[in-house]
């Protein structure tokens, strides 16, 4: 109880429950998937031509339509299978939030503005495009895991960062990123699928009548 | 010494508090859940707090689903956070005159 009545522990606990369902990771997995494919087909379309550019539009509208799919989907699934059992909740914004988006925003706008203006000076990282993406997962499945006491997405930190030294000593380059986030995605969404399977086999549906309706007149 | 509120200060809704805190809204099944408690034992603690106006209890639909969403009022998070503070502050009043205690007897024991 004692956990429960600090806010900080509660909002753990809370996030716990309302991810042990595997939809999100089911679709975090989908959309990681959408966003290889797509980087991957973007690398293998010939540059500087038209048959390129018309390709590059598409892929990106292919990649709109797939991830509003996605979205749609998961709300629907939620709305059929998980709110029924578990019941319905809308998190507030984490007090980290704002910080870790200024971080993001700001520190992906510093690095692509130093690509922009110091290019011909920096040393050529193509190479370990792969890597460095695999290490940004690795340490997001960490302070999920250890946060939210998700002990299986340690071994998806592990197999990122195993699919990050892949690409290294295949000698990837850039498309290092699109097949780290292929198999990433690929990883994710079988966990969650696993963990969904089990999440409608232990939990049974709720009906309304039974949940205090009556109670609250 | 500070005045406790005694709404919060009852362990099940303290839990029922806690968990709003830290939700935008949340429906009755989620904190049936979440705090373990009974339905009964649930809903009577909702509707306290919901007297107390600490707590906004909305009928809704999701789909064909009805929920009874909670949410945490203004005032229930105001209320929240100085039960808190107090909670905290009789604390450590607790902890140094714990320690004062302590340290007289070993004063004591010495002579």
């Amino acid at each position: 109880m004692s956990d429960l009545v600090d806010p900080g522990k509660a909002r753990e606990r809370s996030v716990h429950q309302a991810l042990e369902d595997g939809i999100e990771e089911i679709y975090t997995g989908l959309f990681s998937l959408v966003m290889g494919a797509v980087y991957l087909a973007f690398f293998t379309l010939p540059k500087g031509s038209t048959i390129g550019q018309i390709g590059a539009f598409a892929t990106s509208g292919v990649q709109l339509a797939l991830v509003l799919a996605l979205v749609a989907a998961r709300k629907k699934v939620k709305t059929a299978y998980v709110f029924p059992r578990t019941g319905y909740v809308v998190f507030r914004p984490g007090k980290w939030r704002t910080w870790v988006i200024w971080v993001f925003g700001v520190g992906g706008l510093a690095i692509a503005l130093a690509f922009i203006v110091w290019r011909s000076r920096l040393p050529d990282l193509s190479r370990v495009a792969g890597p460095i993406a695999a290490l940004g997962m690795a340490v997001c499945f960490l302070w999920t895991s250890v946060t939210y006491k998700f002990p299986h997405l340690s071994w998806l930190a592990a197999f990122s960062l195993l699919l990050g030294g892949l690409t290294y000593a295949i000698g990837a380059k850039n498309e290092g990123i699109a097949w780290v986030m292929l198999g990433i995605g690929a990883a994710l969404a079988l966990s969650g699928a696993l963990r969904f399977r089990a999440f409608l086999r232990t939990r049974p549906i709720i009906q309304a009548d039974a949940m205090g309706e009556d109670h609250h007149a | 010494m500070p005045e406790l509120d005694r709404v919060i200060h009852e362990p099940a809704r303290l839990l029922i508090v806690a968990l709003l805190a830290t939700v935008k809204e949340a429906d009755f099944l989620f904190l049936l859940h979440a705090t373990e408690l009974t339905k009964g034992n649930l809903s009577t603690h909702l509707a306290k707090l919901e007297e107390a106006g600490y707590v906004e209890i909305q009928k809704a639909f999701r789909g064909k689903i009805p929920l009874t969403l909670a949410r945490l009022t203004r005032e229930g998070l105001v209320a929240f956070e100085s039960y808190r503070k107090e909670m905290a502050e009789l604390l450590k009043v607790r902890r140094h005159s714990g320690r004062a205690a302590l340290n007289r007897s070993v004063t004591v024991t010495a002579r």
